[in-house]
């Protein structure tokens, strides 16, 4: 549906002709958002309104102010609609379109900062409106969204910080069990993936420190035993030992547990016969090697295994291993 | 008590593809990798292969910093007479910025801005002003990181009459409270994310225009740490993933709100260290954003600046990261040869990655100390064999040493005139 903009008299850039960092504008640019500034300027909140929304955003996304105009017009949809108004049947229909048309700015434009706000306030919008919707609010269109996103780019940092936003904000709407089970399919597929270990870190506090209902709660026996396993298919993945050392820090366990977990990839020469070499797989198991002899009062061992990372295993990093060999002399 | 991996089939293979690499002395590279083949492994490693490429050609030379050629592309930013190609429209709201990276990079590389550009910054922000701060472009609503990017250009102009003429500092303090939300954060815009960023810059003009008041200030401690994840650096908001501009951000503003030696009492510098440090890659030399992510010379900065202010908390020396092997990425690897610098080979220049990868270079070739309680002043000296033709940069503010400390000194001597 096409509006009629006759009457409004397009405001265009007010700025020096001087200007630096000036952009030759197509046309197009400049009546979308010529005709945006006319209508901010009157404060006008309507379905054409909504339109030249849709089409300044559509020629740059991240125009963060049409964004605002975007949701402020919206909200007084759904004002209008609860009054009655003489339109509320089209400014209904914009508001049920409006998350599917989300979806498509999203899925062109990924990295996009403006999407998630923008659809974080129409799901409380939604949440407090549910005649809105027409139906109950789910998460369901949300997380197919949001699993289709990761498929294509699966660190996408505004994905998951807009996931983990869902989680926070809709306890009861959210299937932490299935969300849990994502992570360790997209672990499962790619172990290097940190974002996914991220949001597992945080479903797993959660489900640990909050009182909410789960019909599995993973022991945390049972979460080492997955990390273990992980670190198994590739020792040199810093991902999983991040993990560990953050559960164990997190929930004050004793890192000395992990001692054997770190001699399946890491020993000293100190320990072995005069002809054996020690086969080193990770430098990560190395490095927790040296907090735990450290804290198990072994100072000569944690330096042995410092002097390792230093001058063999990792010496990109040789300031900050001299650092904490310094620390333990200390 | 020999241990055997469990996959020693694997690490013998792995070690054998390491051999080629190994004979090249001159490029460090790390004797463990795994043979087990993901997605992240494949982009990781077909990564490494080009930067290999790139470091060979040069063998052990660091090449010099082109900076005429990178002042000449910058301009192109800079220019009153040729507007941007239409190409730019993403841009759009982000012009506040585009002067920032221009102008400042301009300046840290050593070059200096024309009586034209110094006029012309100022001019072009007079029409981005919003509710007493700037939006990123004409006619659009006010934004942290416009406001942030604008004072920070308008500093580089050292254009102190347009201060007084553009900034208000209660103004700017009302703007700030604002947009302050309960839990010790600030939202970026009216119905915009609330993030760390958000704090960052909010903080960086509320300490540059002295309205850092108690009011502002209350909670954005405690925010600021809760970003912190369980691998140690920051994330953009509590739970999320750590990430290197993040971190910056956090790092930043605290230094703003703390003297840098007691950053400890409030985070945990030791971890945060721990995973700055593992941001630098070898054979790359460069430093990536997130664990398991590609190096990007833009992080030249957002680590290197991190890992000085840690070091302000952690006394650990000169040190901590090895900095010609990060010369040698940025420089070598970075440098388009039309000009201006890139994240990495492949990839085209912009002004952005330019201003931050000279910004990087700069927490490389000095040796920066903190001095007083507010992150503001710092001493630099040169390290041996560094190019001084870079200036050095205030690791807090992200400017030539002495321009926001000027622009401080402006707002403090006004408001004591208005006494």
């Amino acid at each position: 549906m096409s509006h009629n903009f006759d009457d409004l008299e397009i405001i265009p850039l007010r700025e020096s002709d001087h200007a630096l960092a000036s952009i030759a504008y197509t046309d197009e640019y400049k009546q979308a958002t010529g005709l945006l500034r006319a209508l901010m300027e009157k404060n006008e909140k309507s379905l054409r309104g909504l339109q030249v929304a849709s089409n300044v955003i559509a020629q740059n996304p991240a125009h963060y102010t049409v964004w605002a105009y975007r949701i402020d017009t919206l909200k007084s949809f759904a004002a209008d609609v609860k009054a009655g108004a003489a339109d509320k049947d089209e400014k209904l229909a914009a508001l049920q379109h409006e998350l599917r048309w989300v979806d498509d700015i999203a899925m062109a434009c990924p990295k996009n900062y403006q999407i998630w706000p923008h659809r974080q306030q129409l799901l409380e919008l939604f949440e407090v409106n549910p005649d809105l919707l027409g139906e109950e609010l789910t998460l369901d269109r949300e997380i197919e969204l949001i699993d289709y996103m990761l498929s294509d780019d699966s660190k996408n940092h505004h994905v998951w910080s807009y996931r983990q936003w869902l989680v926070t904000r809709f306890p009861t709407l959210v299937n932490l069990d299935s969300e849990l089970a994502t992570t360790s399919i997209m672990i499962q597929e790619d172990c290097r993936n940190n974002s996914a270990w991220n949001h597992r870190f945080f479903l797993f506090k959660l489900k640990n420190d909050n009182k909410q209902e789960w019909t599995t709660k993973p022991s945390f026996q049972e979460e080492v035993e997955f990390v273990a396993n992980t670190i198994d298919k590739a020792p040199q993945n810093h991902s999983p030992w991040l993990y560990i050392e953050g559960l164990y820090s997190h929930y004050k366990k004793d890192i000395k547990d992990l001692q054997e977990l770190t001699f399946k990839y890491a020993c000293l020469p100190s320990d072995l016969g005069e002809d054996e070499e020690p086969l080193i797989t990770s430098s990560h198991a190395l490095d927790l090697l040296a907090k735990i002899y450290l804290k198990e009062q072994e100072k000569s061992k944690a330096l042995e295994a410092l002097n390792l990372l230093e001058e063999k295993y990792d010496p990109i990093r040789k300031g900050y291993w001299a650092y904490r060999k310094k620390l333990v002399e200390a | 008590m020999a241990r055997l991996p469990s996959s020693i089939l694997d690490y013998i293979a792995a070690q054998q593809n390491r051999h080629k690499l190994r004979n090249m002395t001159h490029i460090l590279t790390l004797p463990i990798r795994d043979s087990y083949v993901t997605e992240t492994s494949e982009l990781q490693n077909a990564t490494e292969e080009q930067i290999v490429a790139c470091l060979e050609k040069s063998r052990d030379q660091v090449r010099s910093l082109e900076t005429e050629k990178h002042v000449n592309f910058l301009n192109m930013f800079l220019s009153p007479d040729a507007p941007l190609p239409d190409k730019f429209t993403g841009l759009d709201a982000s012009r506040a910025w585009l002067l920032y990276w221009s102008a400042n990079a301009i300046r840290v590389l050593g070059g200096e801005l024309s009586d034209e550009q110094k006029k012309g910054i100022p001019l072009t922000l007079e029409s981005f002003k919003e509710d007493g701060v700037f939006g990123g472009g004409s006619g659009q609503d006010a934004h942290a990181a416009s406001t942030y990017a604008a004072f920070l250009a308008l500093a580089d102009s050292d254009d102190e009459d347009a201060w007084g003429r553009l900034i208000n500092p209660e103004e700017v303090l009302k703007h700030n409270l604002k947009l302050k939300s309960p839990d010790g954060g600030f939202a970026s815009n009216v119905g915009g994310e609330t993030d760390v960023r958000g704090t960052y810059c909010r903080l960086v003009v509320a300490s540059l225009t002295n309205t850092l008041t108690t009011e502002l200030t209350d909670g954005v401690i405690k925010y600021i740490a809760s970003c912190q994840s369980y691998e140690g650096g920051f994330g953009g908001s509590p739970g999320n993933e750590a990430h290197a501009g993040y971190t910056y951000c956090a790092l930043a503003a605290l230094a703003i709100l703390v003297p840098i030696r007691e950053m400890d009492q409030y985070v945990n510098v030791e971890s945060c260290l721990a995973w700055l440090s593992a941001r630098q890659y070898q054979p790359e030399g460069g430093f990536s954003g997130r664990t398991n992510k590609l190096v990007d010379a833009c992080y030249a900065y957002w680590v290197g600046a991190s890992l000085v202010l840690i070091n302000g908390a952690v006394h650990a020396g000169p040190s901590l990261w090895d900095r010609k092997q990060l010369a040698q990425y940025v420089l070598n690897c970075c440098q388009q040869s039309g000009g201006g610098l890139r994240d990495k080979p492949g990839c085209k220049a912009d002004a952005y990655h330019t201003n931050y990868a000279a910004c990087g270079i700069a927490m490389s070739q000095y040796i920066y100390f903190p001095e007083g309680e507010n992150g503001l002043y710092w001493q630099a000296t040169s390290c041996d064999g560094a190019d001084t033709s870079i200036c050095p940069v205030n690791p807090v503010y992200g400017v030539p040493l002495g321009v926001a400390e000027r622009m401080r000194l402006y707002f403090t001597l006004k408001e004591e005139n208005l006494k």
